[in-house]
């Protein structure tokens, strides 16, 4: 629309040295995790069970619904990384579900339940042992992370991006521009 | 496709992923819950054991056990009465009953006293006699093969199974799976090993 500023896609540099090295960790980390968990669906049940915020008696249906979905929706999610597809999709649903997480564990620390996190399976990721600060941090750390990549996308190296370069229009107008 | 499209694409992605979970589920079906949390001590007019003394294939007790154990089983402490040992009908039993049923046990009674904690804290110190049985050891097949080759689950013997107390959901994660594999008859107790060994009773480790 004449007036309008377009809105500015992310230029080849942020491409190349933020947001696909993003994707490609963010990727590997919660796709190895979904996969340790996907290996033992009833280990990741207890571990949900651990949290105490749903009674297993009542609410059975919902624990098993969760200790079998959260592990396909991360590796769903870290697929969809690696290839750039639905990327701020799949970042925007990633952040939803590290805010869940990180609210579950902030809970175990208000309450003074001594558990482990069991967020990626048997395996410890810059923290270890019961529930704590440091599991708190390294959460918020990795929403930062996926709210930026929610935010900027993909980048050029993505489908995203060949599916819909008007996206990108502006940008290649400007390079245009200057080279003229 | 354009930010208006985030939420269809989360949608997406929700639906995709319970439908890959509900299908997995189908092949590998989990628990979270006990079916059942009665249990029945030995010399209950209820117990349904099989074990017997003179028969050869009863199952033996641990090293542990069998190094404590009493000349005769006659010496054993007084029965306990179950509506005592589980008050709350939870299928927990108090600190004391447990103590008791501990001192049988060491005597050479068929039951079996579980460590559901880590692997580090069990090994720090345990209850003495215990064996180690967190849910991954028994998931992982190693513990049920171990606990099996001495007390299988036809046998009907109690099984003790504690954690940390409190909170600490461990000794339910290992019921489950015990339950799972067959065993029915099993006591958790609601008090802690930091409670045992408080309380002075017998412990095992560094």
């Amino acid at each position: 629309m004449p007036g309008e500023i377009p809105s500015r896609g992310p230029g080849w540099a942020e491409s190349i040295l933020v947001l696909l090295p993003l994707r490609l960790g963010l990727a590997a980390l919660f796709g190895y995790a979904a996969v340790l968990k996907i290996m033992d669906p009833q280990s990741f049940a207890f571990a949900i069970k651990a949290f105490q915020i749903l009674d297993p008696a009542e609410h059975a249906h919902l624990l098993t619904g969760f200790a079998f979905g959260i592990p396909w929706a991360e590796l769903i999610i870290a697929v969809l990384l690696v290839l750039g597809f639905w990327t701020r999709g799949a970042a925007t649903l990633l952040a939803l579900m590290l805010a869940a997480f990180t609210a579950g564990l902030a809970s175990l620390i208000v309450r003074k339940i001594e558990t482990e996190c069991a967020c990626f399976g048997e395996q410890e990721f810059l923290c270890s042992g019961a529930v704590g600060l440091c599991h708190l941090g390294r959460n918020a750390g990795l929403l930062l992370l996926t709210l930026l990549l929610a935010w900027r996308g993909g980048g050029r190296l993505s489908i995203d991006r060949a599916r819909n370069p008007a996206c990108f229009a502006s940008d290649e107008v400007e390079s245009s521009e200057k080279d003229a | 496709m354009g930010k208006q499209a985030i939420p269809v694409q989360v949608l997406a992605i929700i639906g995709l992923a319970t439908a890959c979970g509900a299908v997995h589920s189908l092949f590998e079906p989990i628990r979270v819950d006990r079916q059942s949390r009665g249990f029945t001590l030995p010399g209950d007019p209820g117990d349904q054991t099989d074990a017997d003394p003179a028969d050869p294939s009863a199952p033996e007790p641990s090293p542990e056990q069998a190094s404590t154990e009493a000349d005769t089983v006659e010496d054993a402490a007084d029965p306990v009465d179950p509506q005592v040992a589980d008050q709350a009908g939870d299928g927990k039993i108090p600190l004391e009953i447990a103590a008791q049923l501990h001192e049988r046990a060491m005597m050479g009674e068929p039951i079996w006293f579980l460590d559901a904690r880590l692997r580090d804290d069990f090994d720090e110190g345990h209850i003495a006699g215990a064996l180690f049985m967190a849910h991954t050891h028994v998931s992982s097949g190693e513990g049920l093969d171990e606990l099996m080759s001495f007390s299988p689950p036809e046998a009907n013997d109690l099984i003790v199974i504690y954690c940390t107390g409190g909170d600490c959901q461990a000794s339910e994660d290992t019921a489950i799976l015990l339950e799972a594999a067959g065993y029915a008859n099993i006591a958790i107790m609601a008090a802690g090993f930091d409670e045992w060994a408080a309380a002075g009773l017998p412990t095992e480790g560094p």
